[in-house]
């Protein structure tokens, strides 16, 4: 009799692998380059017969639609120019430390912003090659009354030099893959841009009971933004260990669609 | 972007076998393997360039190769015959009727459980990554091994002495039990 470790038997099962020497990149790319104009129509269609809807709404009952008005579900939903031109940052804003930079832009009474983790270059592990990162990319800890709640901030701007970890744009598909629990929600602002934001309830971030709010957004110069608002730390490294959580998460998904637009993340 | 594509094809191109052997795994299958792989990138590429930052994306690949394979195997789990006759018990020391007596056992398994043992025990994955990656407690991934383990000795039981276990899953089972 022999003896196997789990490994080795599951080396032996190999042994009807013959790997096929062909190169699939370019089947790969050109697949995924089909799907995304493949759910791209099926967006076009989807919100072109819910925007007739609304419009004949509309129409009907005298009045406009209001941001937030659209249906709520899976897939995207576009209104576009609905959406109130992004708050103005004021001068403290443009402070040059990302905590009171971000604690600025924050609801009023929302407590101390400190830095958790700053992301540095994050090469992965299939490259060597590393990315600088925005001064704002990072986790931040929202502390109010003893109470925590976390804050995620990722930024890419294809314009920075040094070059950053590139990722997006996105478009009206952005919520093509949510549940519709989620409450996904993705709308083309008057200035070209793609904005989105969705509920993370239970389950969605960890096992745990952390909830939550994330937004996102994609300018037409390729300029994307996404950040997500926990209710707790999250699990967030660095975090220090267990910190009691909010009740709620620190932005209502209206305060964090006015969080994203802000222009102050780019500049 | 330039640096963007150059470092997705790379990945492209470098770690599509390590996938396709993991896939062979779980899926018993050359051409299912190759279906689920090709899946897996497409879906890669596409998340890629997709609203979040992907900081790992060979880990991200990992998840969305068990994800698929276990969504898909959901629908097609009630036509498997997991508990069918296995082949013939192989010869001592007949390598090829060994593996083929392993794909025969790993096909037994629920799916779950097969893409577990295939991360613990192919891919080195610890509990925690393991339960990171599926998005279960690590519990759920110790009891998972625990009775994906039984099933292969059970089956292969006839056709070889022992099944040796590392010392972590000899430890993980005292405390499962």
């Amino acid at each position: 009799m022999t003896d196997y470790t789990v490994r080795e038997l599951l080396d032996q099962a190999l042994g009807g692998l013959t790997v096929p020497g062909e190169d699939i990149t370019e089947a790969v790319l050109t697949g995924a380059a089909r799907r995304r104009r493949r759910r791209r129509a099926a967006t076009v269609l989807t919100t072109g017969a819910g925007l007739a809807a609304v419009v004949a709404g509309t129409v009907a009952a005298g009045g406009l639609a209001l941001p937030g008005s659209t249906a709520r579900g899976r897939g995207p939903v576009t209104a576009t120019a609905t959406v109130p031109a992004a708050a103005r940052p004021t001068p403290a804003h443009t402070a040059l430390d990302p905590a009171a930079t971000i604690s600025g832009l924050l609801p009023p009474g929302s407590g101390t912003v400190t830095t958790l983790k700053e992301l540095s270059p994050s090469p992965g592990q299939s490259s060597s090659t590393s990315y600088a990162t925005s001064r704002f990319d990072g986790d931040y800890l929202i502390t109010r009354q003893g109470l925590s709640a976390g804050l995620m901030i990722e930024s890419y701007d294809p314009a920075a030099r040094p070059a950053q970890r590139p990722f997006g744009p996105f478009d009206a598909t952005a919520c093509s893959d949510e549940p519709a629990a989620w409450k996904c929600s993705a709308t083309r602002l008057a200035d070209g841009a793609w904005f989105y934001v969705e509920n993370l309830p239970v389950g969605a971030w960890t096992a745990s009971g952390t909830i939550g709010v994330e937004a996102g957004i994609s300018y037409p110069d390729g300029r994307t933004l996404n950040v997500v608002a926990l209710d707790n730390d999250g699990g967030l490294d660095h975090a220090g260990g267990p910190v009691p959580g909010w009740a709620k998460p620190p932005m209502t998904r209206s305060q964090l669609a006015a969080f994203v637009q802000s222009p102050v993340w780019f500049r | 972007m330039p640096s963007e594509d150059t470092e997705l094809r790379e990945f492209l191109s470098h770690r599509r076998n390590a996938l396709l052997r993991s896939a062979y795994l779980m899926c018993g299958d050359v051409h299912a393997a190759e279906d689920l792989v090709q899946n897996t990138l497409i879906k890669v590429v596409m998340a890629h360039r997709g609203r979040r930052r992907i900081d790992h994306i060979d880990a991200y690949a990992r998840r969305v190769l068990v994800t698929t394979f276990i969504a898909s195997r959901k629908r097609l789990w009630n036509r498997e015959d997991p508990h069918g006759s296995l082949p013939d018990a192989p010869a001592q020391g007949a390598d090829a009727d060994l593996g083929l007596a392993v794909r025969g056992a790993l096909r037994r398994l629920a799916p779950r459980q097969r893409a577990v043992l295939v991360l613990r025990f192919f891919e080195d994955q610890s509990v925690q990554a393991t339960a990171e990656l599926l998005g279960v407690s690590e519990g759920t991934i110790k009891s998972q091994t625990a009775r994906g383990l039984a099933v292969l000795r059970e089956a292969l039981g006839g056709a070889i002495g022992t099944l040796v276990e590392d010392e972590e899953t000899s430890k993980m089972r005292e405390v499962i039990r």
